[in-house]
């Protein structure tokens, strides 16, 4: 499996303090992706710090789990990656990301669930560890709970060191999938909303071992149902188990949203707490990666940069980006600021935010760019193109690939390809190889 | 020294003699032999049998320590640091050789397997190398229980390492509670070790209470978390010593782990008796419990949260406040407790419980709803007494063939990825009898096949339809015969294209068939292409296809036809045949299946399917004679008989299930015929899977005969294991035409769906549950004959009863219908003698109750009453016996 190395470089461990009037937790922000910041990125005081706490251990929880295990999986992707967070003008957010690729989590604080009293937007990794999680237990409803991020030191020394330093090899599909999966969730539509105990009932039928049965979760009058074959509506959801990380949360929800995207079959699961959201993203299969979605490789095969260039350079740290605005600001029309909005966000650029129905700006600390030409598909159709592979034919192309000549084909907005992969895909996971070959074919012509 | 002398030393010499010659060796010399050393090490020890070109070694300890003192570090990795000797010690070579790289390779290879931690451990011991820091080293004691901890390996442990055992959780293979579980005896534990360090004063008993709930608050899975709860209450803190720990076992109640909230719960009960707890503490803290899944739980929060607002009066409006979070749980009897206290602490006079428990009225079950509405001043609802409309029969959608070759190819191209839908496949099959002459004459586009096709043949795979798919992808591609193909593998016993006595022999025989005409360039309807969603084939499709082939004087392929006969659907037949003048054998089958007296001709295969076309058959002595000995299903109804029983072995017992025949059962000359009417062929100790044994050939066998699947259900009952969780079940197969159009459910039918209600496969129990609500509205099964189908399996007594009772709440649950169904169901079931009430039949009796509850219904079956008023004793049998018999009129 592809990797690159994650350098993670910690000032101190984070800590769950103990304080006079209550308790101060301290995250550590990672300096190596950003610049020591003076104050650090927050202090704020938790104005739910139960449901702070537990929502923070849930993130933790997903991010040192592995719903799938391949077996060349290392361990320590397990016990080190760690969650990243945003400080934003109105909400701060902490996102992780599942070692198997197929979850990711973000908890949402809005401006409603903290009292900040410093703030310096960024994003930047947490350390987050095990100690920590089970730290976070005891936080109570009466806790007075303080929070900063990358505030100075607080002078907890690992291992005899006052600097915490960590190289993880992060799999290139779980960089890309931490990024595409904000595009997943552009595309989905809201699908319908639990209440508290309907919600509540449906997590406690879910089994607690694993299981990787494909069920439709549909509603039927106030409750939810699950069933194996496909519901006009439904839901599609396999691997429930990955739900699991909700239960201890859902009895203080005021309901849960449930969305999926029709063309992935991902889903998302937002608990509302009012002024805070836990989002679980869950990708169909425990064994599929977000990142093999591919579903902006065309755009990407195919874009001269020019608009994402226009865009990233209006953003600047939003809640929550204003597409009309920025068409207006950028002379693109709405399309284009969607799709480049989308090419941004799995440049890592930017998250989606589903209550909000928008993306925000923030910066994922890794390399994610330079590992997007990496994409395999959109490498074999660099290939095939050079080999001049192409050629066109009334309706579409013939591309040639070892001995075998694949048929491109027009299909309404779609196209259609003779090769195994679309046999098994169609159009579901975004094009291949032979189709991107013929659209980057196009482009040149162009 | 050279190659060959470095060779003669390790293969001749003993091993501590290669050690001291290799010590005395400059390194720079040794690591030239570096490549030499792991390929002998390769050769003679990685390998459990030596090539015979290896050279021969006199100690086989010596390659090992060769390795050692010529390899780097990485050279050690790439052999999975697995180079080190057996019986010299390697504290001996290590002190002769002095590795540099010695504390990464113990560290290393230490995390790779924790079990050496005792053979590396004299290195430490003597000062040779750095003593290990990382989490395996602790997993090596976990490993090994009777490791020697004696000297300075006890100091250490008892200073340092016990006390990582509550931070290194382990994972499957390590962890101290599954050594403790596999331990042989609670002598050989970690557990009782540990206690006998603490009683002779050695450990530190405070500390160890403080660390094993710390490590419980650390999420460790379940399983691995039971040791530190079950250490903690081994410990037995008393009154005093928990005190001053209560917040941490406060905190413990919102764990997500099952055993460590009983625990935590213990704790706090005894603290509570002892005034040792705060109330208001104890009360919020409940919160997690009040909800917990466990019924245990449940109940003993209720009761402390009581104890708690006894304790302190204040608390009376929160506690009912809290113990609404109760009602979540899914017992009646929970919510009838919760409601109890509720009552008991005042809350139904206060508004803001009252809002709260409002939110619980429709999830209530039926015996508390009503009491819960009038609580918070609601209306339960009208009962439910009147099912929904059923959707009566389901509609079929045509099966339109495909249109172009491109189609065609793009069609098979996608069914050689996924065979699962056995209507597509023959779609698929019936584009290349249709195209395959035209795709004959374009090779490149036939070529995505060529080769997809032949991967597969190649990889061969489980599925044998997709296998002989591939044979028919590469036979249209390459030109090629069946007989061809055949041949390519002739000298390949487990590789070939026929697999005797099953169904996808049928397959394989038919698409040579069509084979054999695309490659005569003739385009053609395939004659089996199911006209409709249901798999059947409309009468007048199946004549006018064989008028196609009169008209070019092309003789139908025997399998071909058989497979159309089998699929002929029940509707249309005399319109049908009133339009046909059958002239050959093949025309004379069709009019008989059809209905026509005509008299059969030679052909087995055709007079067997034609008459087995016609349901409900007759014995027809004719067909019957075609066949010696004679065949059920051909010509002689098999008349099957559904046995079930339970096998007891010493403390075990399963289910036995046997489908035995009214005619014997014997291989024919032709393997095609019984295959396709499903014959039943003992293996050594099994029946053969006549079907398949995964989804994509069972689903297709399911389109054998969709007209009259119960020789697919004898299959069904015959291969299900309701024990085996599989994430892919390939007995999910077996529902299929469940979901389909079709007649009535017949006997074997609704037993397969009664057996795999059973299935702990969530995937099969759950599907057979959706199968039963579907037929129930298209009105294709009804209690009566679903009754009789489950009553053995309940009667044997060989599977949890609580199994059926979970999968008729699930239909119950689906709405009125399924509701209405699953009251007649059990009623119907209760007319067994009071000695033979199956086990656990107390959760069925209280769903029945439940819901007449729900159906404002009473009991009026009078053998059911009578069958319950005899039921004696106590427990939730005898309870919900009286209830249902008060609730009837003779109550």
């Amino acid at each position: 499996m592809a990797s690159v190395e994650q350098s993670y470089r910690y000032g101190a461990m984070s800590e769950l303090q103990d304080m006079p009037l209550g308790q101060r937790l301290a995250l550590a922000s990672d300096a190596s992706h950003a610049p020591e910041i003076s104050g650090g990125f927050l202090t704020a005081r938790a104005r739910y710090p139960d449901m702070t706490a537990r929502g923070l251990r849930s993130v933790s929880e997903i991010v040192g789990s592995r719903f799938y295990v391949p077996p060349s999986m290392l361990a320590r992707i397990l016990r080190e990656a760690d969650p990243v967070a945003t400080v934003s003008p109105g909400v701060v957010r902490f996102e992780g990301f599942s070692a198997c690729c197929s979850a990711y989590i973000r908890l949402d604080l809005g401006d409603d669930a903290l009292e900040v009293s410093h703030r310096r937007n960024g994003t930047t990794n947490v350390d987050f560890g095990p100690e920590l999680r089970g730290a976070l237990a005891s936080v109570g409803k009466g806790t007075s709970l303080e929070l900063t991020i990358g505030a100075e030191a607080v002078g907890i020394i690992r291992d005899g060191a006052k600097i915490v330093e960590k190289k993880v090899p992060l799999p290139v599909r779980w960089i890309k999938g931490f990024a595409e999966v904000q595009v997943a969730m552009a595309g989905m539509e809201h699908a319908f909303r639990l209440g508290r105990v309907a919600a509540q009932r449906f997590l406690r039928q879910l089994p607690r071992g694993k299981s990787d049965h494909l069920q439709w979760v549909s509603v039927a009058g106030s409750m939810p149902r699950l069933s194996m074959r496909e519901t006009t509506g439904g839901v599609p959801l396999r691997g429930g188990h990955r739900l699991r990380v909700l239960e201890p949360l859902v009895a203080a929800a005021d309901g849960l949203d449930i969305y999926t995207n029709r063309a992935t079959d991902a889903s998302a699961w937002v608990l509302d707490f009012g002024s805070q959201r836990l989002c679980l993203v869950l990708n169909v299969d425990p064994w599929r990666g977000f990142s093999g979605d591919g579903g902006l490789l065309s755009r990407i095969a195919t874009s001269d940069g020019g608009a994402v260039a226009a865009i990233r350079a209006q953003l600047n740290w939003q809640d929550r980006i204003d597409e009309d605005g920025l068409a207006d600001a950028t002379g693109l029309t709405r399309e284009e600021v969607r799709a480049g909005l989308a090419e941004v966000a799995a440049g890592g650029l930017a998250g989606f935010d589903l209550n909000r129905g928008g993306y925000f700006h923030r910066v994922l600390p890794f390399d994610v760019e330079k590992i997007t030409a990496l994409n395999p598909r959109l490498k074999a159709a660099g290939k095939l193109l050079e080999a001049d592979a192409v050629s066109m034919t009334g309706d579409g192309g013939e591309i040639r690939s070892d001995g075998t000549t694949h048929r491109v084909r027009a299909d309404g907005e779609n196209w259609t390809c003779t090769c195994p992969w679309y046999a098994r895909n169609g159009s579901n996971r975004g094009p291949c190889k032979h189709v991107l070959a013929l659209e980057m074919h196009l482009e040149r012509q162009a | 020294m050279t190659e060959e002398q470095f060779l003669e030393l390790v293969c001749k010499k003993k091993a501590r003699d290669v050690v001291e010659i290799l010590a005395a060796t400059p390194l720079a010399d040794r690591r030239r032999h570096a490549k030499v050393a792991a390929q002998l090490f390769r050769d003679t020890v990685m390998q459990w049998a030596a090539p015979p070109d290896a050279p021969k070694v006199r100690d086989r300890d010596a390659p090992s320590v060769a390795v050692l003192a010529t390899a780097s570090l990485g050279e050690l990795k790439k052999l999975g640091f697995q180079p080190l000797p057996q019986k010299l010690g390697v504290e001996e070579v290590v002190r002769a050789l002095s590795p540099e790289w010695v504390d990464d390779w113990v560290e290393a290879a230490i995390e790779q397997s924790p079990h050496l931690v005792s053979r590396f451990a004299p290195l430490w011991q003597a000062g040779l190398c750095k003593r290990p820091a990382g989490e395996a080293f602790i997993l090596g004691y976990y490993a090994h229980f009777g490791r020697d901890l004696e000297g300075a390996g006890e100091a250490s442990f008892l200073e340092e390492d016990v006390w990582r055992f509550f931070e290194v959780e382990g994972g499957g293979e390590f962890s101290l509670a599954s050594h403790d579980k596999y331990a042989g005896g609670p002598d050989f534990t970690w557990s009782t070790r540990l206690l006998k360090y603490v009683a002779a004063g050695r450990l530190d008993r405070a500390r160890l209470l403080d660390v094993s709930l710390d490590a419980l608050q650390r999420d460790f899975g379940q399983f691995r978390a039971g040791w530190y709860s079950r250490f903690h209450a081994a410990l037995e803190p008393t009154v005093d010593e928990m005190t001053p720990r209560a917040d941490r076992y406060l905190a413990l109640l919102a764990s997500s782990v099952p055993p460590t909230v009983s625990l935590a719960m213990k704790c706090l009960q005894t603290l509570d008796k002892a005034g040792a707890v705060a109330p208001g503490a104890l009360l919020e803290a409940l919160e997690a419990p009040l909800q917990a899944r466990q019924k245990s739980t449940v109940t003993a929060a209720l009761k402390m949260a009581g104890s708690a607002a006894r304790r302190d009066p204040a608390l009376k409006a929160r506690a009912a406040s809290m113990v609404t979070r109760a009602l979540v749980a899914e017992a009646a009897d929970v919510q009838s407790k919760a409601l109890d206290l509720i009552e008991k602490l005042g809350g139904a006079e206060d508004a803001s419980v009252r809002s709260e428990l409002a939110q619980y009225v429709d999830l209530a079950a039926p015996s508390v709803r009503d009491r819960l509405a009038s609580l918070v001043g609601a209306s339960a609802g009208a009962p439910q007494t009147e099912p929904d409309q059923v959707t009566g029969p389901r509609e079929v959608t045509p099966v339109l063939p495909v249109a172009t070759a491109e189609d065609a190819l793009a069609l098979f191209l996608a069914v050689l990825e996924s065979p699962r839908d056995p209507l597509m496949v023959e779609r698929a099959i019936d584009g290349v009898a249709r195209f395959g002459a035209e795709l004959r004459g374009d090779e490149k586009a036939l070529s995505p096949l060529r080769k997809r096709a032949g991967q597969i043949w190649k990889a061969q795979g489980e599925s044998r339809i997709r296998f002989i798919l591939a044979a028919t992808g590469r036979a249209l591609a390459e030109g090629k015969t069946f007989a061809q193909l055949r041949r390519e593998v002739s000298d390949k016993p487990t590789y070939q294209l026929e697999a005797a006595g099953k169904l996808s022999r049928v397959f394989l025989d038919r698409n040579d068939e069509v084979i054999a005409n695309v490659l005569q360039d003739r385009s053609l309807p395939m004659l089996s292409t199911p006209s409709d969603d249901a798999g059947c084939i409309a009468p007048s499709d199946l004549v006018a296809r064989m008028e196609v082939y009169r008209e070019r004087g092309i003789d139908p392929g025997k399998i071909d036809l058989a497979l159309g006969l089998l699929r002929l659907s029940a509707e249309g037949r005399p319109e049908a045949l009133k339009e046909f003048a059958p002239v050959s054998e093949a025309e004379r089958a069709l009019a008989y299946a059809l209905g026509a007296d005509v008299t059969p001709g030679d052909i087995g295969v055709l007079w067997s399917a034609a008459w087995a076309a016609r349901q409900p058959t007759d014995p027809d002595e004719r067909i019957a004679a075609l066949f010696t000995p004679h065949l059920p299903d051909c010509g002689t109804p098999a008349d099957p008989e559904l046995k079930i029983w339970k096998k007891e072995q010493d403390v075990y017992h399963w289910i036995v299930i046997e489908v035995p025949v009214s005619v014997a059962e014997t291989a024919s000359v032709d393997q095609a015929i019984p295959a396709m009417f499903f014959p039943i062929e003992r293996d050594t100790y099994f029946y053969r899977d006549v079907c398949g044994h995964v989804f994509e050939d069972i689903a297709w066998s399911s389109l054998v005969r969709p007209n009259w699947s119960e020789p697919f259900h004898r299959q069904a009952l015959l291969h299900m294991d309701t024990s085996q969780k599989l994430s892919d079940h390939f007995c999910l197969a077996f529902l299929e035409p469940f979901f389909r159009a079709g007649p009535a459910v017949q006997p074997l039918g609704a037993a397969t769906l009664a057996y795999y209600i059973a299935s702990e496969d969530k995937s099969v129990s759950t599907l057979a549950g959706e199968a039963v609500v579907s037929l129930l509205e298209e009105e294709r099964l009804d209690a009566a004959s679903f009754a009789s189908a489950v009553r053995p399996f309940l009667m044997s007594a060989a599977l949890p009863t609580a199994r059926w009772t979970k999968g008729f709440a699930a239909i119950a649950a689906t709405g009125p219908v399924g509701a209405a169904f699953v009251r007649q169901l059990v009623t119907l079931f209760l007319d067994f003698p009071p000695d033979e009430t199956p086990r656990d039949m107390g959760g069925m009796l209280e769903l029945l109750y439940e819901l007449h509850v729900a159906a404002g219904a009473k009991l009026q079956n009078a053998d059911a009453l009578a069958c319950l008023k005899a039921m004696t004793g106590g427990g939730k049998l005898a309870k919900f016996a009286a209830k249902l018999v008060q609730m009837s009129d003779a109550g």
